[in-house]
């Protein structure tokens, strides 16, 4: 539930005097998007993209020669010029959900993560997230299937219910997730590891839960 | 080389000493009976010949698992464990030499289809293999079966292009692991939707990675989806993807759990549709393959059905070479 379980550890950062062609090479040897840009103690002053690089340069529809001559500048020029500084962060002590809360909020690909004193140890993207969500659920994790059923409130326990329900019929069961709905009944959602997927749904029918079916 | 019309049956009483445990467990000996006796009482007995195979060799194994496994499994059957792994996976002593001769199966079959000794061939055998990995057991399966006898096709005949084209209700996440980081070899699943079943799996965007990158291609259905979407995915998407990729031979998963009273799955098709699947592959073989088609039993679990479908599927094979003729007057 830990960033910190999921980021990226010792990322390539890069300071300040280091110029856009160099900062490109970086990405491209390295297939990542990001580059924390640190002063001399490692402290973050902000984060340059491959977003950020390619729009930095010369489209292609422009006349050769004067592509040429923006060309020449931007070999030049420092990433400071268009990094963005005050970028997002996170904190190495965050959780899933924060970052998820930050991703929403600033709509950027990817955090670095940093110390209380802003000295940056990992950085954290989209892809770590859904990567992290995924374990954390089980998709497509091999050997389960998932089943969600309703709970109408016909028995009481529903949670333990199913989870002795399971147990007692040697039925694996590695998540078991309850979530209240705004309107109508709420659902509960359980990954089972078996092969007869529906031996589990007769035992749930018949302990009056309402299988969801697609 | 010899026209044959008929089908080779490759099957061996050795299979019925897979034990897993009694009649409770899904993947029993009653399989076959069920198949057999649909068989025996089928107007195309005639045409069936039946051949007993010799097990697969270490070597042939160790094309498709690793050592590791070979031991462990060996050493799981005989210190008298009930299970491997995880408690669906039911063992008995018997079954590291069951699992052999299922794997040599599809090695007969091949050695009959290049040698000239058969026109079509159908492997009735159990343990099942398509989940099954070079390392781990799943949903009832020890070795690959279908991987085995791609890798035989592959190493002895230099059939390099195997297409494994699989019509079990379940991903077949064991063919598709051997093959999903090379070029040349193929593997098309149609199953029921990963998040709804066993072994969750087969997503449709499982593609392949690296060298394999599209060499994996994944048709989940939704539950309750019957023979017009099953033949639909065949016509629309499978027979294109043979088209291009002109594998040199077809190894069929064939399992008969997609079957509407089979509650293995929640897809819902028909007996008949298994005989339409079977005129479907014949063809693709006469077609795009010459000839080269090895169908191997994976699942299929209600006994009322199972020999049925299995039963219809052979007709469909056996009708579509009947047709081929008919139209052409050769081999088409
Ligand atoms: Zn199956």
């Amino acid at each position: 539930m830990f960033i910190a379980d999921y980021m990226t550890t010792d990322p390539v950062t890069i300071t300040a005097d280091i110029t856009l062609t160099e900062a490109r090479q970086l990405l491209d040897d390295h297939h990542f998007r990001h580059l924390p840009v640190v002063d001399g103690a490692k402290k973050l002053i902000g984060v340059v993209s491959d977003r950020d690089l390619r729009l930095a340069y010369p489209s292609t529809v422009i006349e050769d020669e004067e592509r040429e001559r923006i060309f020449q500048i931007v070999e030049r020029t420092p990433v400071t010029a268009i990094m963005t500084a005050n970028c997002s962060c996170i904190g190495i002590d965050a959780t899933l959900d924060d970052a998820l809360l930050v991703f929403e909020r600033d709509k950027v690909g990817a955090l670095p993560v940093v110390t209380d004193d802003d000295v940056v140890i990992g950085i954290f993207s989209m892809r770590d997230l859904t990567a992290a969500y995924k374990k954390l659920f089980g998709a497509a994790e091999k050997g389960s299937s998932l089943i969600a059923v309703l709970d109408e409130g016909k028995t009481t326990r529903s949670l333990s219910r199913i989870a002795s329900l399971l147990e007692d019929n040697d039925v694996q069961c590695t998540r078991l997730i309850k979530i209240a709905q705004e309107s109508g009944f709420d659902r509960i959602y359980m990954r089972v590891n078996t092969y007869k997927v529906s031996n589990v749904h007769k035992l749930l029918q018949d302990s009056g839960f309402t299988l969801l079916k697609p | 080389m010899a026209v044959h019309r008929g089908v080779t049956i490759i099957t061996d009483s050795a299979y019925f000493d897979h034990d897993t445990g009694g009649f409770g467990h899904p993947e029993n000996p009653v399989r076959l009976e069920v198949i057999m006796d649909a068989l025996v009482a089928s107007p195309i007995l005639p045409r069936l010949d039946f051949i007993a195979p010799v097990p697969a060799t270490r070597e042939q194994l160790l094309s498709a698992h690793r050592e590791e496994w070979l031991f462990r499994l060996e050493e799981v059957v005989l210190s008298g464990r009930s299970h491997v792994d995880h408690s669906d996976n039911q063992v008995c002593y018997e079954s590291y030499r069951v699992a052999c001769h299922a794997a040599g199966a599809g090695i007969a079959g091949v050695d009959l289809l290049e040698g000239g000794g058969a026109g079509q061939v159908f492997c009735m055998v159990r343990p099942p293999g398509h989940h099954a990995e070079a390392t781990r057991p799943f949903g009832f399966c020890f070795l690959n079966n279908c991987v085995i006898a791609a890798r035989h096709w592959q190493l002895t005949y230099g059939r390099q292009r195997i297409l494994i084209l699989d019509f079990d209700a379940h991903h077949g996440n064991g063919i598709q692991s051997a093959f999903e980081r090379e070029a040349g070899s193929y593997y098309i699943s149609v199953h029921e939707h990963p998040s709804f079943s066993y072994p969750g799996t087969g997503y449709s965007d499982e593609v392949g990675f690296d060298e394999g990158r599209g060499t994996i291609v994944n048709l989940p259905l939704k539950p309750g989806a019957g023979d017009a979407a099953l033949l639909d995915l065949f016509v629309r998407k499978i027979e294109p993807r043979i088209v291009a990729w002109k594998p040199d031979a077809i190894i069929v998963a064939a399992g008969f759990d997609g079957h509407r009273l089979d509650d293995m799955s929640g897809l819902q098709f028909s007996t008949e549709v298994y005989g339409t699947l079977g005129g479907i592959i014949h063809r693709w073989g006469e077609l795009y393959t010459g000839g080269r088609v090895l169908s191997v039993l994976e699942g299929g679990y209600e006994l009322s059905v199972l020999g049925h479908s299995v039963e219809a599927y052979l007709r469909g094979l056996l009708d579509g070479a009947d047709t081929c003729k008919a139209t052409t007057k050769r081999r088409c």
